[in-house]
């Protein structure tokens, strides 16, 4: 197994940005990397996509007691990629917002990719990059929106006298 | 629970390939053996073929159809590597403490008497802990004559790899129904149960 491919294991912070992104790509651009990878390996489901519902719960400036905001629906799937007999063996995990089943298939996928150093370069550039520059395009443009309608409050000190 | 170790996934494998219609057939065949204490019956080939819990098959496939979030779970020092598969694909704690179990898994019996899991209270007699043993065969072995609830007169089953001295202990727990043991005796893909309102004699 320890062949140029064994892994370095990749930062938790690292991966944990990745799944974040995985986790808000769209279908659309989870489909279109996986149709455009050079090899595409096999997997197996060790968990097969399933939905559910997660309590989701707060901490008021992140460090006040923990309170229950609510409960949303989420998709989760984990995948064992076939790496062949010298391959690592990495295990791909998402958990989406939503209900999309191919949704959390493809992100757990590209998430056992992300660990393999074969492929990771080539999903970072082909799908994490774009993923990462959309959302931030989409969260200047609603920063910029909320800028444009912002309203500047000016107290005018009544002069002495 | 929340202060687990965390997983390590790349050992564990995979769980049951349709959680739904794999789950309910087993849970079919539970029903049918507790029901018919003593009968053998088998896992379908469609449900888990593939089974690297540590656990016999029937045992895995009774942990995945049992277990959730709320079934702590014991397991014997040669099964404790299956803890963390049960962890994955269940969400069940796995506890030190038998009486704290709802289910239990054993590969073999004699290390751990019966009375130290929980029998469950007067009020709630069922919540008591299941134990799934792993016994090397259901055919061969000495024979085993069950009598009770779920049998017309009487049931016949052999079982290989549990003492004499199992079943006198097991016997004294009788007196204290409705509280109690309920047992699965689990080889390959196959088990039988032996509830706790089952007379177990001619070992």
């Amino acid at each position: 197994m320890p062949d140029a491919s064994a892994a370095r294991p990749p930062e938790p912070t690292d991966r944990r940005r990745w799944l974040g992104l995985l986790a808000r790509a769209r279908r659309e651009e989870l489909e279109a990397a996986w149709a455009g990878l050079a090899v595409r390996p096999t997997y197996a489901f060790l968990r097969a996509p399933e939905t559910g519902l997660v309590l989701v719960r707060g901490r008021a400036g992140g460090i006040g007691s923990p309170f229950n905001l609510g409960e949303m629906t989420m998709t989760r799937c984990a995948v064992r990629p076939e790496f062949g007999a010298d391959g690592p063996r990495l295990t791909g995990l998402a958990f989406v917002a939503g209900r999309d089943r191919r949704h959390a298939e493809l992100a757990a996928v590209f998430d056992a990719l992300l660990q393999h150093p074969r492929f990771h370069a080539e999903v970072a550039a082909a799908l994490i990059a774009p993923v990462e520059a959309r959302l931030s395009r989409e969260r200047q443009a609603a920063t910029a929106e909320a800028a444009a309608t912002r309203v500047d409050f000016f107290t005018l000190v009544r002069e002495q006298g | 629970m929340g202060n687990a170790a965390p997983l390590d996934l790349a050992d564990i494998g995979p769980g049951l390939g349709d959680p739904v219609a794999h789950a309910q057939a087993v849970f079919r065949l539970g029903l049918d053996a507790t029901a018919h204490p003593g009968r053998i019956v088998e896992l379908p080939p469609e449900v888990l073929p593939h089974n690297t819990s540590g656990l016999a098959d029937a045992a895995a496939a009774l942990a995945l159809t049992l277990l959730d979030f709320e079934t702590p779970v014991w397991l014997d020092h040669e099964l404790g590597a299956a803890g963390d598969y049960l962890r994955f694909h269940c969400g069940a704690p796995v506890t030190a403490d038998p009486k704290a179990s709802r289910f239990a898994f054993l590969s073999r019996v004699g290390d751990t008497p019966l009375a130290a899991f929980d029998l469950g209270d007067i009020d709630f007699p069922d919540r008591s802990t299941t134990v799934v043993i792993a016994v090397p065969s259901l055919t061969s072995g000495p024979e085993l004559v069950l009598r009770g609830p779920g049998i017309r007169d009487t049931a016949r089953l052999h079982v290989d790899g549990i003492g004499r001295e199992f079943w006198a202990s097991r016997a004294e727990l009788a007196p204290l129904f409705p509280l109690g043991i309920d047992l699965v005796l689990a080889c390959g893909r196959r088990f039988a149960a032996v509830p706790r309102t089952t007379v177990v004699t001619g070992a």
